[in-house]
């Protein structure tokens, strides 16, 4: 992390630039990128529909093929992952500064595995109940996350023993999933692309799922920047500093928790958003979280909704879960940051 | 009476008890040194008297009043905590770190005040920061980072700063540069500061008080010249020293053997 954080600097320094227009303009670079995501995700598709036709359309919609397609598919599945995209973002970038570790993600605090059992359970053991995935998935993602929130609670809560906790518990879980894919192995398909993470056939009731928190979230977060900010110093430094820590931990991960459960209970376990989104947001702004978090966030939204344009025409017409395009693109940078920074 | 009192502590990890019913009395606005081997509990004490570690048993009242009385943000307008070796983010510049300073003075939702603004000024320019705001905190020498950090302590306008082993890893000229900062501060401002130190010297020469530990207890407690004796840290640190006096008039202490006591 040391090194690459101080080439960005550096180069600003010798750019002369100060570093206040140098964020606002990777704020306005990562806007660009968020709009133009949106826009390309409701044009592309089986039937490319213009810009100024699209805006057209939104203005006044009418009774057409391209009215519907684009009112009842295409934008509620875009907005639908933009919120995905946000929320995963923003979640991992608050635990990142909570659990103050660079390798923090919703992963960690149980969100997948919780709602990867619970989705999985109904879709192989309940098949004809689909309609409960996406509120079980988020009751399991939670259970998981205050599971080992309390498995990890000893005297109050160090970051290291919640993600070794979470790594136990994603293992035991984990378990459970694999052992119900194999005994029920004729009905996995649906699990599988759940298990990969798609925005297919997401439409207005998801986006009514995910915007609460979304909302909630992005705006808990923000006024809490100042609190990511000094618990960047360490807990006992933030404690002389006259930060709370306990109670901003917890409370943090919680909104950490919430943003990343109603993620993933709507669009499946998309893997690496939290992860990949937050740290080259940081390795472009720096690690002041007032600006971080929005960064991650407008990045985010590019991120989600540029893949799932892919993942829908890539092979058109058979579409991919857009989880695969993202861990295709996002492992190979995971791995590039590695080589930078450690 | 002192400023921060400590009264009978006691401080647990898991079950093993760390201060075994410590009292300590921090003189007001002098300098405190708190000195002993390794693992006697400083640290441990600097921690508590800051409000970072709960005591089991026992009080400390700052002011006269009990510490965990204050809300968390209005103790540390008083008192201020430098911590060994404090982490930050790679790209953090002074002038961010010592804004973070003002936290406790900010409500969440209040921007940057002017008062801020030239709480941050002041704190720059009595750490003799100003030059190096924009600096990078992990370009500074270790000597330069070190009055980063006592800066971003300053801008919290405490009246008592707490410091554990301000000097670690620093070269020599570099802890005097840090321990003269310390004094002037004490003299200028009437900062009571509060240190934990390795350098026996440096307790020697730039505290006014000393207070000794041994094994989780408070063995001695006094005016330094009077309270550290070559006997002292014989039973305390089972080294022999040797005393000089110095070219500045202060007498100095030179351990020239480990003493050995037989079983």
């Amino acid at each position: 992390m040391q090194n690459s954080e101080n080439d960005v600097t550096f180069k600003i320094e010798k750019f002369g630039i100060s570093r206040t227009a140098w964020r606002l303009f990777v704020l306005a670079l990562f806007a660009l990128l968020a709009i133009a995501g949106l826009f390309l995700s409701l044009t592309k598709g089986s039937l490319d529909i213009k810009v100024e036709q699209i805006i057209a359309i939104l203005q006044s919609p009418q009774m057409d093929a391209q009215s519907q397609i684009i009112w009842n598919i295409r934008l509620p599945r875009t907005i639908v992952g933009a919120f995905v995209g946000v929320n995963l973002a923003i979640s991992g970038a608050i635990l990142q500064a909570v659990m103050r570790n660079p390798l923090a993600d919703p992963h960690i605090i149980g969100i997948s595995s919780g709602a990867g059992l619970a989705g999985v359970t109904v879709m192989i053991l309940f098949p004809h109940m689909d309609y409960l995935i996406t509120p079980i998935a988020f009751l399991g993602a939670m259970a998981a996350a205050v599971g080992i929130y309390i498995l990890a609670w000893k005297n109050g809560i160090k970051p290291v023993r919640i993600i070794l906790a979470g790594v136990a518990v994603s293992a035991f879980l984990g378990a459970g999933i694999s052992g119900l894919m194999i005994f029920y192995s004729d009905r996995v398909h649906g699990a599988l692309m759940w298990m990969v993470g798609g925005l297919a056939a997401r439409s207005w009731p998801h986006v009514g799922i995910i915007l609460p928190y979304a909302i909630i979230g992005l705006i808990l977060a923000l006024v809490c920047a100042n609190y990511l900010n000094i618990l960047q110093l360490g807990d006992e430094m933030a404690r002389g500093l006259g930060l709370n820590v306990e109670v901003v931990r917890i409370a943090m991960t919680a909104v950490a928790a919430l943003l990343a459960a109603s993620a993933v209970s709507v669009a499946g376990l998309l893997g690496f958003v939290g992860l990949i989104v937050p740290h080259a947001a940081r390795l472009l702004i720096g690690s002041d979280y007032r600006f971080l978090l929005p960064a991650s966030a407008l990045l985010g939204i590019g991120v989600v909704t540029l893949s799932d344009t892919l993942a829908r025409t890539m092979f058109s017409p058979v579409e991919l879960p857009v989880g695969i395009i993202m861990a295709a693109l996002g492992a190979p940078f995971f791995l590039f940051l590695l080589r930078r920074e450690i | 009476m002192g400023v921060i009192n400590a009264n009978n502590i006691i401080v647990k990890f898991a079950d093993k008890t760390i201060l075994k019913g410590i009292n300590l009395e921090i003189p007001k606005g002098k300098v405190t040194a708190i000195i002993g081997p390794n693992g006697c509990g400083k640290s441990t004490t600097l921690k508590a008297l800051a409000r970072i570690i709960p005591c089991a048993s026992g009080n400390i009242t700052y002011d006269g009043k009990d510490i965990k009385v204050f809300s968390h943000k209005e103790f540390a307008k008083h008192l201020a905590i430098l911590t060994q070796s404090p982490q930050s983010p790679a790209d953090l510049t002074v002038k961010d770190l010592v804004e973070l300073g003002r936290f406790p003075h900010r409500s969440w939702w209040k921007r940057n005040t002017e008062e801020d603004e030239q709480c941050v000024e002041w704190a720059l320019k009595q750490a003799s920061m100003r030059h190096m705001r924009n600096r990078l905190l992990s370009t500074l020498s270790g000597g330069e980072r070190q009055r980063a950090w006592i800066a971003m302590a300053l801008a919290q306008r405490p009246q008592v700063l707490l410091l554990d082993e301000p000097t670690t890893y620093l070269d020599i000229s570099h802890q005097l540069e840090v321990m003269k900062l310390l004094k002037k501060l004490n003299n200028e401002l009437g900062l009571t500061v509060v240190m934990v130190l390795h350098d026996i010297n440096h307790a020697l020469q730039y505290s006014d008080h000393v207070a000794v530990m041994k094994k989780g207890e408070m063995v001695a407690a006094g005016e330094p010249h009077a309270t550290i004796s070559p006997e002292l840290l014989r039973e305390v640190f089972r080294v022999k020293v040797d005393t000089f006096v110095g070219s500045n008039g202060l007498p100095a202490l030179l351990p020239v053997d480990l003493i050995y006591e037989n079983k």
